[in-house]
């Protein structure tokens, strides 16, 4: 990756962030975001980071909708 | 849920929140910029009854995977009462800076954005250095 694409991303990132300051009943508690491309994140996401994933989907947090009645 | 389109294939969610979703203060995001450089931000907000809430304190950390372990290479915080950052190949003691200590608190974040879209290829460039010379 070039450092003029790598600081677009820094930009992208502080922008989300700024996003979630002016608004922030509107985003979730806790994230995980990818700011890269499709093929990039498909060889990020490993068994193990699957794993991690599923876990913090696992987890209830306060901005998690509500799971359905049984 | 909507997705926002962003240059060059980048791409951000928004998850709107559930109705009677009460927002709690702090939150906290993990932001992957490629396989090898995050971006974690802690953010606390204050809720005084009737305003909105507004952001008061921040922390953000530039880490990176380097010799094969994810290493802090340099934060920016406010949580302590006065923004500072840490140059992790230094040391973990805060450095305060002071001459943006008036700013309000989203420029201040602007002010840390702009110091690491600037700064990130040496900071990282002066990690790895220290880790050689360990």
């Amino acid at each position: 990756m070039t450092e003029s694409e790598m600081r677009r991303r820094i930009d992208t990132a502080f922008e989300f962030l700024g996003r979630v300051a002016d608004h922030p009943d509107r985003f979730p508690d806790q994230a995980v975001l990818f700011l890269m491309d499709p093929s990039e994140i498909a060889s990020a996401l490993t068994k193990e980071r699957l794993r991690i994933l599923r876990e913090l989907e696992a987890r209830a947090y306060p901005s998690s909708p509500p799971s359905p009645k049984a | 849920m909507a997705i926002h389109p962003r240059p060059a294939n980048l791409r951000y969610v928004d998850i709107i929140c559930p109705f009677g979703h009460e927002m709690s203060k702090r939150k906290a995001y993990k932001i992957f910029l490629s396989l090898e450089d995050r971006i974690d931000a802690d953010l606390e907000f204050d809720k005084a009854p009737g305003r909105r809430p507004r952001l008061a304190r921040f922390a953000i950390t530039y880490s990176a995977r380097i010799e094969g372990r994810r290493r802090e290479v340099v934060r920016y915080d406010n949580f302590h009462g006065y923004l500072h950052r840490q140059k992790f190949w230094r040391t973990r003691e805060p450095v305060p800076l002071s001459a943006l200590e008036r700013l309000p608190t989203p420029d201040l974040l602007d002010a840390c954005r702009q110091d690491l879209a600037r700064h990130w290829p040496r900071y990282r460039s002066l990690m790895e250095s220290m880790l050689k010379e360990e």
